[in-house]
């Protein structure tokens, strides 16, 4: 606007000439001793004011003016005739002088504003009247306002923040009115409002404005996008100190700054970066910032930018304090409702939701007060403020409990007596489900005087329903457990029982209940619980289940039972403190295990021995004087009686073969003919080892019998007979006799069938049997005791003694 | 085999095959056989009254053990030598007795009685 006036200011005279040169006229021509020296003293008053006055002729000429004025034009004595619009002045601008008419209509005094670069004064132009009344010229007079307009522009700005925070929910809401109005009244072309992040130091960005015809289009976008961070720009060194800064000289500034100004996100190379540099890229050349403060505490930083060097202006420093606290104080307020708001929304959304309810009914049992909780419960869409007690309740419970509720209800009113029952359950009238409630009363005094009661209650439906499922599934576990007939215990490793079902319970011979806390070392026999212990340190978080075969000592003894244990908790190393463990009884198995580990260690004794034995037969039969062909079908014939032995004796699970059936055999396998060959004899069990010599010395008889013998001819008999007889003990009598047959010559060598006779019968020392060699008969006689194992059991034969004779 | 020759050994053994076999091979190596006794009362009364310098047995005698002959025997310094079907192979067991793994040879027979004299003689030795 100035810019405008002034240069219409310079060129166009104040008034018109006429006017002018009739008031210097009219001045000269009334001089006189008295006036003169009015008029001096008036001049001398003039020159002793810092009022800066120019006196103007009708023409606008320079008549006369005060040394205060000097300061604003260039005034010299010799100007005094000058027209003023020629005379050169220090102020920004002037604007034009009213004209003489103006002046004479104007009912005072004309003022207007005009400044210089540091100042404001009020220029006021006066028209110069005689005491007549006559206008001449007119009075310019200067004052100074600066400081006046100061104050000035400082209420409007603070009324501005004022009024900007006062209408604005949100700092982003004021920001814009606040940078406005600072820019404004202060003559800055940009301004920010920085806000400090919650992980200072670092800044964003809340707010930028620029001044309407200035131009700061780097910085706006620049700042837009920027998150500043620690570094050695002006906002980091305000919020630092806390004090106010002010830049005079932006380049000289930065000049001084040859490092980083601030390391921001989208910093490009080693450039300064910081918004001041950024500034004067769009031309600001002096920069002014202050701190918004709450107490101690610094919450963000404002900045302006001029676009001209400024010096240090004190009314802003001394102003931006004020504001800096008062937007500090503006942030912690809003923060506090909003937290408040926050803790009251979730308070309200608590009470909404939670599982209970009030209900306040006055002393004429109707309800005055309900909150959320107990509308949701009882009101069955219908509002219950103004309800009757007893008909909401019959509306939502079934009797009695209804009328029992309200009973109480009058109780705690007259009585004042505290009501409480927890976990009520009931059916419900209204939907038919049964519900459980805590229900409590008490008696308080309504705001009106009067008395009323107050009920909370609690809803336990659900927390029952848990306790029931939890019941019900702890009853099926439990089942489960008990039903199995395996053992179920749980342990700790150091050897508590913590739970043992039934089965458990019986195998140890002890009652459940008494297994519990019991050390389970003390019931595992004591020669395993090195090997349990090793096992049971073996579980661990990836290995959680082994199997162990131990002995248990219960009340019927040592058993043997197989577990298998599965780890269920761990400490830090890993290692398991607590086992659940199944198991089954063994023992029989176990049994029948060593059982079978004896009999394959018994059948390898007997191959052995057996093999042993044919060894021997083998070495008696291949002798030196024997034909090899001859030898060879002995051996053969001898093997063969072995093997039948040994069939007899595996039809009589290996371990007794009647004799009667080892003597039919011996004979059947000869081919000897049943006419001449009579069998006489009892059922008699031999042991095994008896067995298989006499049935290996019947195969040498038989042999003889048929090549030497009485089967060797056509008329000779064999009798084979025997006896037992019980008194004093078992003894069984043996007798094979051979008549009608060749001439009997005795051996020249007692060969293997005759030793085979005369010992292998009577394998017991002192019993011998005896082979004869008579002139008519061949004949065995011999004689084993009988032992009785067990009565009624088969005897098993011995042989005692020996009496055999040969006789021919 | 010499170093059996006319060493006088005691054969206890149930089975009259094995024994007598026993007995056959141990005449060939030139040994002198006392009994064979085949049971263990036979057994005992050899072993107390015979001079004997080694002794057979066999290690189940009609289910008996022949355990305590072996004691005695031992009792009188005299080392023994067991026949077993029940053998693993070694020629001693875990306890240091000398063990003969029937059927056997000739060959294997006088190799372990020979061992059984020879480290019994040492051991005497070293008694003495």
């Amino acid at each position: 606007m100035r810019d405008d006036v002034q240069g219409q200011a310079s060129d166009v005279p104040m008034g018109s000439g006429t006017s002018s040169k009739e008031m210097s006229r009219d001045d000269v021509g009334t001089s006189g001793r008295s006036r003169q020296a009015s008029n001096d003293d008036l001049l001398n008053l003039l020159r002793c004011t810092e009022i800066a006055a120019i006196f103007l002729d009708e023409s606008g000429a320079v008549r006369n003016f005060t040394p205060a004025a000097t300061r604003l034009y260039n005034l010299l004595e010799s100007d005094i005739g000058r027209p003023l619009t020629h005379i050169a002045h220090n102020l920004v601008a002037m604007p034009l002088l009213p004209s003489a008419r103006e002046l004479a209509f104007a009912d005072g005094p004309l003022e207007t504003e005009v400044s210089d670069e540091r100042r404001t004064f009020l220029r006021r132009v006066t028209p110069y009247r005689t005491v007549d009344g006559t206008s001449k010229g007119a009075i310019v007079t200067f004052i100074d306002i600066t400081e006046r307009k100061l104050v000035e522009r400082r209420l409007a700005t603070k009324d501005a923040v004022t009024r900007a925070l006062a209408e604005s929910a949100a700092l982003e809401v004021a920001a814009p009115a606040i940078l406005e109005a600072i820019c404004d009244h202060w003559n800055w072309q940009a301004g920010i409002l920085w806000l400090a992040n919650e992980t200072p130091p670092e800044f964003r960005c809340l707010q930028v404005h620029c001044a309407p015809k200035s131009r700061a289009p780097t910085l706006a976008a620049w700042c837009g996008t920027t998150t500043l961070s620690a570094g050695d720009d002006l906002v980091n060194a305000v919020w630092k100190t806390g004090e106010p800064a002010w830049v005079s000289n932006l380049e000289t500034w930065l000049s001084e700054r040859p490092g980083k100004l601030s390391s921001v996100s989208n910093d490009s190379g080693g450039r300064q970066t910081g918004p001041e540099a950024i500034a004067v890229h769009d031309g600001l050349r002096s920069v002014f910032a202050f701190p918004i403060v709450l107490g101690s505490r610094r919450l963000g930083v404002f900045e302006f930018f001029a676009d001209r060097e400024r010096p240090t202006e004190p009314m802003l420093f001394k102003m931006s304090s004020s504001i800096g606290s008062q937007v500090g104080q503006f942030i912690e307020r809003r923060n506090a409702e909003r937290a408040l708001q926050r803790s009251h929304d979730t308070f309200l959304n608590l009470i909404q939701n939670a599982p209970f309810g009030i209900l306040l009914v006055d002393a004429s049992l109707t309800v005055t007060r309900a909150s959320a909780g107990a509308e949701r419960l009882f009101s069955g869409g219908r509002p219950l403020v103004g309800r009757r007690l007893d008909d909401l309740l019959r509306s939502v419970w079934c009797e009695p409990f209804a009328e029992e509720l309200n009973r109480e209800f009058r109780n705690t009113l007259r009585s004042g007596d505290r009501f409480h029952r927890s976990c009520v359950k009931q059916r419900r009238a209204d939907t038919g489900r049964d519900e459980a409630y805590d229900w409590q009363l008490e008696r308080i005094a309504m705001p009106d005087g009067n008395l009323g009661v107050v009920c909370y209650f609690y809803d336990m439906t659900e927390y029952l329903r848990t306790q029931e499922a939890l019941r019900e599934s702890e009853q099926r576990y439990r089942a489960v457990v008990e039903s199995q007939t395996e053992m179920v215990c749980r342990f700790r490793t150091e050897g508590t029982i913590l739970f043992a079902n039934e089965a458990y319970a019986r195998a140890i011979g002890k009652r459940a209940a008494d297994l519990v806390d019991l050390d389970f070392w003390t019931i595992i026999a004591p020669e395993d619980r090195p090997h349990v212990e090793d096992l049971l340190r073996r579980l661990s978080p990836t290995n959680p289940e082994v199997r162990i075969e131990n002995r248990v000592l219960t009340t019927d003894g040592v058993r043997w039972f197989l577990w298998t244990n599965r780890g269920l908790e761990f400490d830090e190393q890993g290692r398991c403190i607590e086992a659940q463990s199944t198991g089954i009884d063994i023992t029989d198995r176990k049994a029948a295990e060593s059982q079978r580990q004896l009999l394959i260690d018994e059948l390898n004794h007997r191959v052995k021995n057996t093999l042993a034995v044919v060894q021997g037969i083998a070495q008696q039969t291949f002798t030196r004087d024997a034909s090899p062909i001859e030898a060879r079908n002995a051996f053969y014939g001898r093997l063969a009686a072995l093997g039948a032995a040994h069939g007899l004796l595996s039809q009589q699970n290996w371990e007794r073969v009647d004799l009667n059936n080892l003597v039919r055999n011996a004979i059947e396998a000869s081919g000897a003919a049943k006419d001449r060959v009579t069998v006489n004899g009892t059922s008699v069990l031999l042991a095994r080892r008896h067995a298989l010599a006499i049935a290996l010395s019947l195969h040498e008889l038989t042999t003889n019998a048929l090549k030497h013998g009485a089967l060797s001819n056509n008329a000779g008999k064999l009798q084979v007979s025997w006896s037992v007889d019980n008194h004093p003990e078992p003894t069984l009598h043996f007798d094979w006799r051979e008549c009608d047959g060749p001439a009997v010559q005795p051996p020249t060598r007692r060969g293997f069938g005759l030793l085979m006779i005369e010992r292998a019968l009577a394998s017991e020392p002192g019993c011998r049997a005896r082979v004869d060699f008579g002139p008519a008969v061949f004949s065995v006689r011999s004689s084993y005791c009988c032992i009785r194992r067990a009565p009624g059991a088969h005897r098993e034969l011995a042989p005692r003694q020996t009496n055999s004779r040969r006789r021919r | 085999m010499s170093s059996l020759r006319g060493k006088r050994i005691l054969v206890v053994e149930d089975e009259f095959f094995i024994a007598t076999t026993t007995c056959a091979m141990l005449e060939e190596l030139g040994a002198r056989v006392v009994g064979p006794a085949l049971a263990v009362s036979e057994a005992l009364e050899l072993a107390e009254s015979q001079e004997i310098d080694l002794a057979l047995l066999d290690i189940n005698l009609h289910g008996q053990s022949s355990l305590g002959i072996a004691d005695m025997l031992a009792d009188r310094g005299i080392p023994v030598v067991f026949a077993t079907g029940y053998s693993h192979g070694q020629d001693r067991d875990s306890a240091g007795r000398y063990m003969l793994a029937k059927p056997f040879t000739q060959d294997k027979l006088a190799a372990l009685l020979t061992r059984a004299l020879t480290e019994s003689n040492r051991a005497n030795a070293h008694a003495g």
